[in-house]
This record gives structure tokens, sequence and C-alpha cells, in this order.
């Protein structure tokens, strides 16, 4: 899969998996080798490539964005309360809760675009302060903030020591474990937290720079440029809209009616009939470079070619 | 009935604030074509001018008692301020009615604010793009908030209204409604009517001056306006000035209801946002009517039955955005937006 990707790009990738995961080596000289901060730096590296990929693709200034970040968190403490200290059920549901929230936000600012869509985003961000402020207050703990506490279900978790808060860890793998180098008088930390971190940045660099690439990012920066236009050429920027439903079911179809015949040689393929796709299935241009397994069905592979392969 | 009454008297204060600071961001807009995300800060820095002026006419001459002295031994310290030792009774009323005598203050500081604004910065932006200029209107209010927190400090400095001022009171004795029933700030009251007053001031300078007549004229078409030899750039600054002065004036008048604080800006300034969408975008009376709609609106947020009625879940602090959802899903122009403006 990384070999589909353009030298410079591969080049940009390592330099930066290297930077990232040497961050402790160099940060240290600046006084800045601390976990604490270190995995801010990540935490808010992944922050910028979310953003990016909406306002870097397709010119959308959202003032909202932060307020993602925020329910993230608040479910994730959610689920450090109910579930389980691993950060993996935290992370999964943070995902899902932020996904949801940010349909819904999006459902309704996408009405507007330009400067309309800056201001309403404004507005749910601070909506959303105010509900984690006061109205929420049962579910976000109001001005104090959500707090863990020893009474807390943590269904499967084994139980605490008496009196002692757990901390977050990855299977077992706890986050503030730290190893500490001595080199050169100076003291590295290389925290497990930190590489959690750094690992996740570096894999949604990537999947960005796949995006970027791929079709879907095309389609994106398009809307930047010339969305009118783009919408002209039969594509829909709003497939959540009741009529752009019915428009991206219609569009979805007549592909599939035409996926199988209108390949190079305009024969028809076996795995466009059937609906199921071969592992590394040959796409219409005759290069074999997906991730389809056997048993992923065709759309499956149709979507993953939409939004990750390079154009 | 008398319930009614209080609650929307209590919506017009709040409502003349966002009309006001809304008035002044659709000026800006109309005429210039920016969305100010600076106009926040306009209103804080008026408010400030409150602070300042009220801080240099109490300077005090602190001298030492000859006969009195302190509990600890030490000599009494008499404070008298300036004013008083040189204009005596008229002094100490100038000192009570800082806040009118800001409004004097702010005129000229806040047109000398906004033209430097448009002159120095935004002026350089007009033809970038819209995410270009929320982007430095958004990082210059974020630069004034902090100069004015390096200056003032973070918390918020409360000002008194003037001595008349102070106290309520009974409205319902004069509507005849029932003596006693509702009880209203006389600062507030006095703050609506300050509102109406500087809204119709500008409606009629718009509206009855050649000047006015020359802006709206380039509001609709700028380019014809230009090629008939007039300079509407010289004019639009204007513009700019007197929406600033317009949005520092409800921030002076603002502080004796509202402590200043560097923050209480971008408080404003998202409502007044959604006050302007709701109203229209470039709609002056619009942005006005909506100003007030909104403010009433969350002031019967407030009422105890709503909350209850609502399963005690308190929504006053997001009605206003639940409203502007519900209205822009219904008319996404807003209530009295024209199609065009701003739609690329």
């Amino acid at each position: 899969m990384i070999n589909t990707l353009r030298n410079n790009d591969r080049l940009l990738l390592l330099v930066f998996a290297i930077l990232v995961l040497a961050a402790p080596l160099w940060l240290a000289p600046l006084g800045a080798g601390y976990p604490d901060l270190m995995q801010r730096f990540a935490i808010f590296g992944i922050f910028a490539i979310g953003y990016n990929i909406l306002f870097g693709l397709t010119g959308y200034l959202s003032f909202g964005h932060a307020a993602f970040l925020g329910v993230g968190s608040y479910s994730a403490v959610w689920m450090f309360k109910l579930l389980s200290m691993n950060i993996f059920p935290a992370m999964m549901l943070a995902v899902i809760c932020s996904g949801l929230f940010a349909l819904l936000i999006g459902y309704v600012s996408l009405r507007r675009s330009g400067i309309y869509f800056a201001i309403l985003t404004l507005a749910f961000a601070q909506m959303s302060y105010n509900l984690a402020y006061s109205v929420l207050t049962p579910i976000t703990n109001g001005e104090t903030g959500l707090q863990l506490s020893l009474d807390d279900p943590r269904v499967l978790d084994a139980a605490q020591a008496e009196g002692v808060l757990p901390s977050p860890q990855l299977f077992g793998l706890g986050m503030d474990a730290t190893a500490i180098v001595p080199i050169l008088g100076m003291e590295l930390q290389f925290n497990y937290g930190f590489y959690v971190c750094a690992v996740l940045l570096i894999a949604l660099f990537y999947l960005s720079m796949r995006l970027f690439r791929s079709p879907f990012g095309m389609m994106l920066r398009a809307v930047k440029s010339n969305q009118t236009r783009l919408n002209y050429t039969g594509v829909n920027t709003r497939p959540l809209h009741p009529d752009g439903f019915r428009h991206f079911r219609h569009v979805r179809r007549s592909c599939r009616r035409t996926d199988g015949l209108h390949g190079p040689s305009g024969r028809c393929r076996p795995h466009a009939m059937d609906g199921v796709g071969r592992g590394g299935a040959d796409d219409d241009y005759g290069r074999r470079r997906y991730i389809a397994r056997p048993g992923a069905g065709r759309r499956h592979h149709q979507i993953l070619r939409e939004y990750f392969q390079p154009h | 009935m008398d319930a009614i009454l209080l609650q929307i008297l209590n919506g017009l204060d709040k409502g003349s604030a966002y009309a006001l600071i809304a008035l002044g961001l659709t000026l800006i807009f109309g005429t210039l074509g920016v969305v100010n995300f600076a106009h926040g800060a306009l209103f804080m820095i008026g408010a400030f001018c409150t602070v300042v002026l009220n801080n240099l006419l109490s300077l005090q001459r602190v001298t030492l008692s000859e006969t009195e002295t302190t509990p600890w031994g030490d000599p009494k310290e008499i404070t008298t301020p300036y004013a008083e030792l040189w204009f005596g009774d008229l002094g100490l009323a100038m000192i009570d009615y800082s806040v009118l005598w800001a409004v004097l203050f702010a005129i000229p500081v806040m047109l000398a604010v906004g033209i430097i604004m448009e002159r120095g910065l935004i002026k350089y932006f007009y033809k970038r793009p819209h995410a270009d200029q929320i982007l430095v209107t958004f990082g210059l209010a974020i630069v004034l908030q902090e100069i004015i927190k390096l200056f003032f400090g973070a918390s918020p400095i409360p000002q008194p209204a003037p001595e008349a001022f102070t106290g309520a009171v009974d409205i319902g004795a004069a509507l005849g409604v029932g003596a006693g029933t509702i009880i209203y700030p006389i600062w507030r009251l006095f703050y609506f009517c300050f509102a109406a007053v500087v809204i119709s001031g500008v409606f009629a300078f718009l509206r009855y001056t050649t000047f006015g007549m020359v802006v709206r004229a380039g509001m609709e078409d700028r380019e014809t306006v230009e090629l008939l030899g007039i300079n509407i750039d010289k004019r639009f600054t204007a513009m700019f000035g007197l929406a600033a002065v317009v949005t520092g004036l409800a921030g002076v008048m603002y502080t004796p209801i509202l402590s200043p604080n560097y923050h209480m800006g971008m408080d404003f300034l998202v409502l007044c946002f959604v006050v302007v969408v709701v109203g229209g975008m470039g709609s002056l009376v619009g942005a006005v009517a909506a100003g007030f709609l909104l403010g009433i609106l969350q002031s019967f947020a407030a009422m105890p039955e709503i909350k209850a009625f609502l399963f005690g879940f308190s929504i006053d602090q997001v009605i206003i955005y639940l409203v502007a959802v519900v209205i822009l899903l219904a008319r996404p122009r807003g209530l009295m937006g024209r199609k065009g403006v701003m739609e690329t």
C-alpha cells in the first residue's frame, strides 16, 4: 500500500516518523523533553491533522472543532469510569461520539458555506461550552469537570487497592510508565503514553496523506475551488441532505451497474457482477494495489479506493 | 400578564446590547464586506473606556493626617480626589457621573480605534478570501484582549452607575397593572432608551444625510458609486469608525450592568453573530430586530416556569443557538436576509 504514494510523500512520512519518534532525544536539550508536554504535542498534532482535513481540503473554516475534542474527552472519561481504564475502548467511544456529534453539527452548519459556516460553527462551539458548563451538568459535572472517583464501577477492571485511583493503560501497559535514560548530563524520558500518542499521530498522518492524494481528497479540494462546478460533474457534495440521499443512491446504483463494464477492455468482470472483490483486485487501470480482502464486498473495495487510493 | 411584561423588560437591556453590537457588525459587513471577528473586542474596549475615565477622575491626593492615627499608630492617610480639590461639588458630581462622561470620552477614542484598525490592518484583507479575513480579525481580537488583560488584569472591575440612576422603579404602578408587580432597575431602562436613541440616530444619519445616501448607494453598488467620482473607500472607513463608536458606546453604557472584564467581548460576539445571522446578513433592520427578539427570548427561557417545564434543565444559555438552528433550517437567509449577500 505504501508504495503507491509518491516518492516525496514517502520521504516526508519517513522524516516525520523519525522526528516524532525521536522527540524525547531532540526535545530534551530544549528543556521540552518531558512526557506531559510531548504527549500534548502529539495530541495537538492529531487535532491539527483532523482540522486540516476539513479546512485544508475543503476550505470550510470551522470554529467548532475544539468541541469535537471536548466530546471525545468526555466520552473517554465516561468509558474510564464505567468500563475499564484501558484506553482502547475509551478511544473507540470517543471516536464514535465525536463522529456522531460532528454529523449533527455538520448537518446543520453545512447548509451554508463560507462566512456563515464559520459563524454557525462558532455558535455551536459556544453552545457546546454552555451545555457542558451548565445544562448537561449531570453528564459533564459542570465547572468542576468530569473526574474519576473511587466508587466508579469499571466493570472490566480488577479491583484496585483501597484509596488509589487507577491510571489509564493500554492492555496492561501503564500510560505513565517512563524509562529514564541519563545521557550527557541530561535525562531522556521515554514515556509509554507519549509513544502511544506518537504512533497514533504517525498513523493518522499517513492516513490523512492518503486521503489528500485520493479521488475523494481531490473532490474535497474541488469543493474548495468551485463547489457548483463539482456538483455539475455529478458529485454530490451534500450526501446527507434528503435530496442528496436520493441522488447519492442513484449515483451509487449507476456506478455499480456500469462498474463491471467500463474497464479498459470493456469486459464484464465476475467480481463486479457478484459483488465480491478478490484480494488485491485489479482496478480499471490494470494496476494491483488494494487491501480488499477475499470476502470483502465490492462496495467496500470501491469505498476504500474512493477514499484512500492516490489518483 | 405582569410576568410576561417583566420578562420582556428583562430582555430589553440585553437585547439592546445585542442590537447595538449587531448593528455595528452589519454596518461593517454591509459596507466593507468584511466579517469583523474583532467586533467583540471593540465592545470590550468601549467598556474599558469607562474604567479608564473612572480611574482618571478618581485620581486621589494622599495626605497624612496630623491628628488622627490608624490603630497601628501611623498617621492616618486622607485621600481626596483631585477632581474634588479642583472643582468642589462639581468634581464629585463628575466622578459620580463618570459613566456618562465616558460616553463623550469614548466617542473619539473608539473612532480612532476603528479607523486605525481599518486603515492599519483590515484594509489589506479586502481582496483576500473570507477565511483569511476571519482569521486575521479573530487574531486581532485575541491580541486586543490580551493587551487589556495585561493592563487591567483578569478580574472584572465593577463600575458604579450614577447615584441618581441606581435603584429601581415601579413600572407596574406606572402602567396600571398593579403597584409592586413590575419593579425594574432604572439603569437598565436608561440603557434601553440610550440604545433606542443611538439606533435611531444611526438610521437617521444613513437615511437623511448626503453622506448616508452615498454610503447606502455604495452598499448597493460600490462600483457605480466609484465610477461617479466618489471616493467610497474614505466613506467606508468612516463607517467603520462609526460602527466602532456604536459598539463602543454599547460597551460604555453596559458597564454598570456587567463589570468589564477582558473576555466580555468574545462572549457577546458569538451571540451577536448569531443575532446577525438570524436577522439576515447585511440587513440593518434585521440585525436590530433580531437583537431585541433574541434578548427577550433569552429572558423568557430563564423563567422558573420554563425550567420546571423542561425537567429542571435551564436552557437560557442555549436557547439562542437552538432558535438560530431552527431559523436557519427553515429560512437559511435569516429573517430579513436578501439573496446573494456574502454567499460566495
